[in-house]
């Protein structure tokens, strides 16, 4: 029952963040210019927020892939970990130094204010944070569990 | 289990590509905005005549190529340039920030 309930967990999680990034890259790659824009009065230079309006649309995209894929979800798990922290550090610079600016990110989540911004993504973490170490335990469960079975 | 399992990521990836499209259309549309600003008509920003205003303010983001506040927030210095001199700026008041409300 308690797998049951992890397991649960980890894919409502899974589909939550697939949906995400999907969602979110879609809207960025339809509003390119939009994003590229919003980066550059946040005093990042034209020639890297160009390249992060193409890394970041496309990075997220493949996550999707990756957490799409059962081989790969593990791997998909901890690499959106990242990507949110590195989304929360952003938040934090814009908050405190830029915070009458829009922000860069894709749809409706622009519409949220800094703060509302910032909650929701320390609650994403959160998860993802106890989704990735519930599942690594079981991971190493099954792990020990194959060896005392081949042995 | 597996095929539902299949069935709710499919689900899930059409919905967000759906709903993706579905924003984006309603971000291109016009914007409404509520402006407070002041025009001095000189560059400069320091001397003649200036007017405190509001005012609501409409533009279409649809292939908006501008870079920075102007296509960003929607409009450009001449929209409210009611002396009619061209690019002579909307201006803050001495360094306070023109105020920008989506209405």
């Amino acid at each position: 029952m308690k797998l049951f309930r992890a397991n649960t967990l980890t894919e409502v999680t899974r589909l939550m963040l697939t949906f995400l990034f999907a969602y979110t890259s879609i809207n960025k790659l339809l509003n390119l210019n939009v994003f590229k824009q919003t980066m550059m009065t946040a005093h990042i230079p034209e020639v890297i927020a160009e390249i992060i309006a193409m890394v970041i649309p496309i990075s997220e995209a493949i996550l999707v892939v990756l957490l799409i894929l059962n081989q790969t979800k593990r791997l998909a798990l901890i690499i959106s970990l990242f990507l949110l922290l590195v989304f929360t550090v952003y938040i934090i610079y814009m908050k405190l130094w830029l915070p009458k600016l829009p922000c860069s990110c894709g749809g409706i989540i622009q519409k949220l204010t800094w703060n509302q911004h910032l909650l929701l993504n320390i609650v994403i973490i959160a998860l993802l944070y106890y989704v990735i170490l519930t599942d690594n335990k079981k991971f190493r469960q099954n792990l020990y569990c194959n060896k005392q079975v081949t042995s | 289990m597996k095929k539902l399992s299949n069935f709710l990521k499919g689900s899930v990836v059409f919905l967000a590509v759906v709903f993706a499209f579905f924003t984006s259309m309603k971000q291109a549309k016009a914007v409404t905005f509520e402006i407070d600003y002041y025009w001095f008509y000189d560059e400069a920003a320091t001397s003649y005549t200036q007017i405190d205003n509001t005012i609501s303010y409409m533009k279409d983001l649809t292939g908006c190529t501008g870079i920075n506040a102007i296509c960003l927030y929607g409009y450009r210095a001449d929209d409210f340039n009611t002396y009619g001199v061209p690019s002579s700026g909307l201006k803050t008041n001495h360094g306070a920030p023109v105020t920008i409300k989506e209405v």
